[in-house]
Parts: C-alpha cells; sequence; structure tokens
C-alpha cells in the first residue's frame, strides 16, 4: 500500500498533472488528423522524455496512447476519413450520422464509449497482470523461449491482411535486431566496419523514421492535398442530445466492445483496428435495429469505440507482465520505459511496484481526462482539421529531425532515421505490415537469449524444447497455427 | 505480379544469405549455438514469407505509370528536402537550417499564403529550439560559423 500511496502522490504534483493534460490534448489532435498517427505522436514523444523523470515520462506518453486512439474517431466522424485506423470501423456509422445532422451525439456516444472501454481494460490489467506475473516468475529460459516463439508466431500469422507480409516483416525484425554484439558472447555480428553498429541499430531513430517519415513520405505522394472538408456541427441541439432511450441502446454494443476489445488486446499483433471491427460486427449480428447499421446507427459507434480504446489498457497486460507488446504503441512504450529504467517483466511487480501502480493511475486519470478536455475540445478540434497539411508535415519533419538528432546529438541517428523512414514507406507501399517488424525488432533480443540458453543448458538438443510441458504446449499451439494459417492461405488461394 | 516477383527474389536472397552467414559465423560451435543461430532462422523465415508472396499474393490494382511517378516523384523530393536539411543543420545551425527547410517545402509542395508562411518560417525554428534546448535540455546543432 505504501508504493502505492507513492505513486499517487507523484502522478497527483501539478507538473505531472498538467503534463498529462498536455498530452491528451496532443494525442486528440494527433489522432484527429488524417495521416498522423498515434505510433507517430509516441515515437516522437520518446526523444522528449529523456530529460523527464519516469512517473512524467510515462504520463505523457499514456496520455497521448491514450487520447490518440480517441481523437481518431473525431475525423472518422466528420470527415469520413479515419485519423487512426483503429477508428475505420467509426466511420461506418458516425459519418451517416454527422451526414444527418447528428455530428454531435456521435461525437457524444464516442467519447463516453472510449472512456468506458478504456476504464473496463484498466480495470483487468489491473486485476490480471499481477497473476500473470507470478506464472511468468516460474518461467526459465526454456519455457520463456516457448512463450515468446508463440508471440513472434501470433505477430507473424495474424497482423495484416496477407500472413506471408507480416512473415516476412517478422523475419526483417528479427534479421535487423541481431547487427550488433552478439548477446551470448559479445562477438560483432553484420556490423560491416561501422563502429556505429556495434550496440546495434539504434530504436528510437528507427521507430520514429518507420512511423513517422514513412508517414510523411506517403502524405507527399499526394502533394499534401486535403482532401475533404470536415462536416459543420448541426445546429438542432436536440437530434445531438445524448437521451436515456439513447443510453440504452448503447448500453450493450459498449460492454461488449469492451470486453472483446480487452480481450484482442492482451493478443500479440492484433491491435485495436481488428478489435473495433469484430466489435462492430457483433454489435450488429446481436442489435435489435441491424438493419440501421452503415446507414447512422449509434450502436455502431459505440461498438467500435468501446473496442479500440478497450485495447489500450489490456496491451499492457502482456507488457508489463512478460515484456510482450500487444502492438506497435507498446512496443515504442516498452523501448521508452527501458530508456528510463523501468524493465517491464516479472519481475517488476516485485521490484518497481511504485512504477506499476503509476502506470495503473496514469491510465485511469488520461481516460477521465479524455472525458472531460474531448467534451470541451470538440469544437476547436473541428477547427484543427481545416489546417492545411502542406503547412503542417515540414514542421513534423523537423521535429522528426531534431528528435532523432537530440538522443546522442549524433549525425548517425539522423540517416538512421532517414534510413528508417525509406524502409517503411517501400513496405507500406508493397502493404507489409510495420508491426510485426517492430515488434520482432524488440523480442529478438530475449527470444536469441532464452533459446541460446536453452541449447546451451542441453548440449545443443533442442529436445530439451519438447520434454519441458508448458514449452511444449507453447510449441505445439504454435505449430497448430502455422498449419491452420497455411490451410486458409491454401482455401483463399485456390 | 511485382509482389510475386519481390516474393521470389526475397526468398532466393534469403537462403543465399543463409548458405553464406555460416561461413562468417557460427551456428553451432561443439553443441553451444553461436552467434549464427538467430540469423540464420530470421533468414529462414524471410524465405518462407517470400515463398508464400511469390506463391499466392493477392491480385494487385496497380496505377499508370506516369500517375505512379509523379506519386514517388512527391516522396522522393520531400527526402531529398529532409536529407538537404539535416545535412545542412551542423553548418548553418538548427534556426537558420529549420528556418530555409519549413519556407522551402512549403512554397514547392505548394503553400502560398504569406501571412502563414512568415509565422510558421520564424516561430517554428525558435520554438522548438526554445522546447529542446531551453525546456527539456537537449542541445541542438548551433551555425558551424558562429563557433569559431
Amino acid at each position: 500500500m505504501t508504493f502505492f500511496f507513492m505513486a499517487l502522490g507523484e502522478v497527483l504534483q501539478a507538473s505531472n498533472l498538467l503534463i498529462l493534460a498536455a498530452s491528451v490534448v496532443v494525442g486528440l489532435v494527433t489522432g484527429a488528423i488524417p495521416g498522423l498517427t498515434v505510433n507517430m505522436a509516441v515515437a516522437l514523444a520518446v526523444p522528449l522524455t529523456l530529460s523527464m523523470s519516469p512517473v512524467a515520462s510515462i504520463m505523457m506518453l499514456l496520455g497521448l496512447y491514450c487520447s490518440g486512439v480517441y481523437g481518431g474517431s473525431v475525423s472518422a466522424i466528420l470527415l469520413n476519413a479515419p485519423g487512426t485506423p483503429a477508428s475505420a470501423a467509426t466511420s461506418l456509422d458516425g459519418y451517416p450520422l454527422a451526414k444527418q445532422g447528428r455530428a454531435g451525439l456521435a461525437l457524444k456516444v464516442a467519447i463516453l464509449a472510449s472512456v468506458i472501454g478504456g476504464l473496463f481494460s484498466v480495470l483487468l490489467l489491473i486485476l490480471v497482470a499481477p497473476g500473470l506475473a507470478e506464472i511468468a516468475l516460474r518461467f526459465g529460459p526454456v519455457e520463456l523461449a516457448g512463450l515468446l516463439l508463440f508471440s513472434l508466431a501470433l505477430v507473424a500469422l495474424v497482423s495484416g491482411a496477407d500472413p506471408m507480409k507480416a512473415m516476412f516483416a517478422t523475419g526483417l525484425g528479427v534479421l535487423m535486431s541481431s547487427v550488433g554484439s552478439d548477446p551470448m558472447l559479445g562477438t560483432p555480428r553484420f556490423i560491416f566496419g561501422i563502429n556505429d553498429f556495434y550496440d546495434g541499430i539504434p530504436f528510437i531513430p528507427l521507430l520514429i523514421g518507420l512511423f513517422a517519415v514513412s508517414e510523411m513520405l506517403f502524405a507527399a505522394e499526394y502533394w499534401f492535398r486535403n482532401r475533404d472538408k470536415p462536416l459543420d456541427f448541426s445546429k438542432q441541439r436536440r437530434t445531438n442530445r445524448l437521451d436515456w432511450a439513447e443510453a440504452r441502446r448503447i448500453f450493450l454494443p459498449v460492454l461488449s466492445g469492451s470486453v472483446i476489445g480487452s480481450f484482442v488486446g492482451m493478443l500479440p499483433g492484433l491491435g485495436a483496428s481488428v478489435s473495433s471491427f469484430l466489435s462492430y460486427s457483433v454489435a450488429q449480428k446481436t442489435s435489435r435495429h441491424s438493419d440501421e447499421f452503415g446507414k447512422g446507427a449509434i450502436e455502431g459507434v459505440a461498438s467500435a469505440e468501446a473496442a479500440n480504446n478497450a485495447v489500450t489498457g489490456s496491451a499492457m497486460i502482456p507488457l508489463l507482465a512478460l515484456a510482450i507488446p500487444g502492438d506497435s504503441v507498446t512496443a515504442i512504450l516498452l523501448g521508452a520505459l527501458m530508456i528510463q529504467g523501468v524493465a517491464p517483466g516479472p519481475m517488476i511487480f516485485s521490484t518497481a511496484p511504485d512504477m506499476v501502480y503509476t502506470i495503473y493511475l496514469a491510465l485511469l486519470l488520461a481516460n477521465l481526462f479524455i472525458a472531460v478536455l474531448a467534451l470541451v475540445a470538440i469544437r476547436p478540434l473541428t477547427l484543427v482539421l481545416r489546417i492545411p497539411q502542406v503547412y503542417l508535415y515540414p514542421v513534423i519533419l523537423v521535429m522528426c529531425v531534431a528528435g532523432s538528432y537530440v538522443l546522442r546529438s549524433s549525425g548517425w541517428d539522423v540517416a538512421t532515421m532517414f534510413a528508417g523512414g525509406i524502409l517503411g514507406y517501400m513496405l507500406r507501399r508493397m502493404s507489409v505490415p510495420l508491426a510485426p517488424l517492430l515488434i520482432a525488432f524488440i523480442l529478438a533480443a530475449p527470444f536469441e537469449e532464452a533459446m541460446r540458453q536453452g541449447l546451451t543448458m542441453s548440449r545443443g538438443n533442442p529436445g530439451v524444447f519438447f520434454s519441458n510441458p508448458i514449452s511444449l504446449g507453447f510449441v505445439l499451439v504454435t505449430v497448430a497455427m502455422v498449419a491452420g494459417s497455411a490451410f486458409m492461405n491454401k482455401g483463399k488461394a485456390v | 505480379m511485382f509482389t510475386r516477383i519481390f516474393g521470389a527474389v526475397l526468398s532466393i536472397a534469403a537462403v543465399l544469405a543463409g548458405a553464406i552467414i555460416p561461413r562468417v559465423h557460427a551456428a553451432f560451435d561443439g553443441g553451444i549455438p553461436g552467434p549464427a543461430l538467430m540469423p540464420l532462422v530470421a533468414l529462414a523465415v524471410i524465405a518462407l514469407g517470400g515463398a508464400g508472396m511469390a506463391w499466392a499474393a493477392a491480385p494487385e490494382t496497380s496505377l499508370p505509370i506516369r500517375e505512379n511517378l509523379r506519386q514517388v516523384g512527391g516522396a522522393l523530393g520531400l527526402l531529398a528536402a529532409g536529407v538537404t536539411y539535416a545535412a545542412a543543420m551542423p553548418i548553418l545551425g538548427f534556426v537558420l537550417a529549420t528556418a530555409v527547410f519549413i519556407l522551402m517545402t512549403c512554397l514547392v509542395f505548394g503553400g502560398r499564403h504569406p501571412v502563414i508562411l512568415i509565422v510558421l518560417t520564424i516561430l517554428v525554428p525558435l520554438a522548438l529550439h526554445y522546447g529542446f534546448a531551453g525546456i527539456f535540455n537537449l542541445p541542438l546543432p548551433e551555425a558551424s560559423f558562429l563557433q569559431e
């Protein structure tokens, strides 16, 4: 309990609350502008955390994460252009509602559903993460290798529409992580005589390049033309009021969306987009107004928004308990936490319980701040959507360059960022998902260490992974997943 | 079609790289796993993914070549401007290089509003410099001609 009060005292400091409020506003704006993603916002914020305390850093990054996911719904409803991929399902009914003059109602439902979904998943995090960590504490290198193999396979098979492209991205992430000193023997690998490669490919410039610079390059393809103008708010107050009848209509979709989003968020690789579409289709199938879906059903908005925000808390469960990121944003968060000297994983509950409570409290507060600030900021947010991209994007590219440079005052980091940008741009043009690459880049090192420790213990006998029941279980599930995916792919090809 | 060719090339390249790596690093040394083990696993995954892309890639809708070149041209233009900006930063310093970069990029990509251009060109470099160096204590490059 002492640690809880320590964390509460830190979190409630005025400066930290101000940082959280500012990051929630920035996240709302970033999420709302189509083309600017949560990944980009969090990646660009990481260099700023270098000079901040761990608590302030955690609050800033989590504030950006939670509000950025909600922010995407604003442009999905007013522009029919989802600010984030996770809000694509919201636009299916949000935009028709806005065209009927009920944009205000759609936005209010989106806020309510997002906040309930977010809070539900934080409660789940608080309940599940410590138990999961306790189980993981009994894991040795053999069991850990099995778990990480399962996570990597899951990421490779379920991220994106094409499992083969995701598999390629996963392999590339693992290969890129092997640049630098070998974790067991210290032997340099693939450094090609370049000393800067000894410590491996720098993580933050790489992720800024992959997620932010590639986004800029993609937007430059259309010469930064905003293609749409947002719809105006209706002045008909009565049709935009969220009354009791409407609250009853959205109760079940919000509840089912929260459960679905929380479950999907715990599984590595799936993320908020999958959860929102899954929740939307469940709400459509179970609703008494299923014929209204796609034409302006508030249940559609509620189910999608509850699900995509429910991912934010539950994605932290594998991150905190197992150090396995659930999506690309939590992968960035993992890197940022490690820079701050906070090492997620089963030990964190005993070595840094104050940090665990800080994360819980920051997530709870971020969701409450979204509820207040989003309601206040709905109208100013619509103005942000009118800013021409041509003035916005060059400024963001400047922030990418400056953010990469300040890490070590190094031109090498800036060069890495541009290389990451080119790689991300090329992969995106070929519809290769970036999340598996980043997650594999992070998970490869612990996987290699665990696998090699296990093999060293057995003098190179791979049978060690099949004689241990836990590891065998993970290997069997992985084999079943790969076989199932290959079978489904074969069916599609035929 | 492009994805299929890319997948095939990727798969062959991964197999070739997998054949070369064991000559540089050992995968196993006296039963102990060596530095080449993980890269070989990664290359096997890449080869499988590439083979899968070559075997069963979904049909693609491609843009006309002129439209495609126009799109890539925009991205390459921004990339060239960004790289030039990063290279000029140690010489001109962060503030001046950023001002020139923002002005030129906005103009090239069609931003013509004079007030916005002036405000962005003056305020953004100063605000970012103050934010990074002043508030967060993260130094940015100064002009080399001012350091004499």
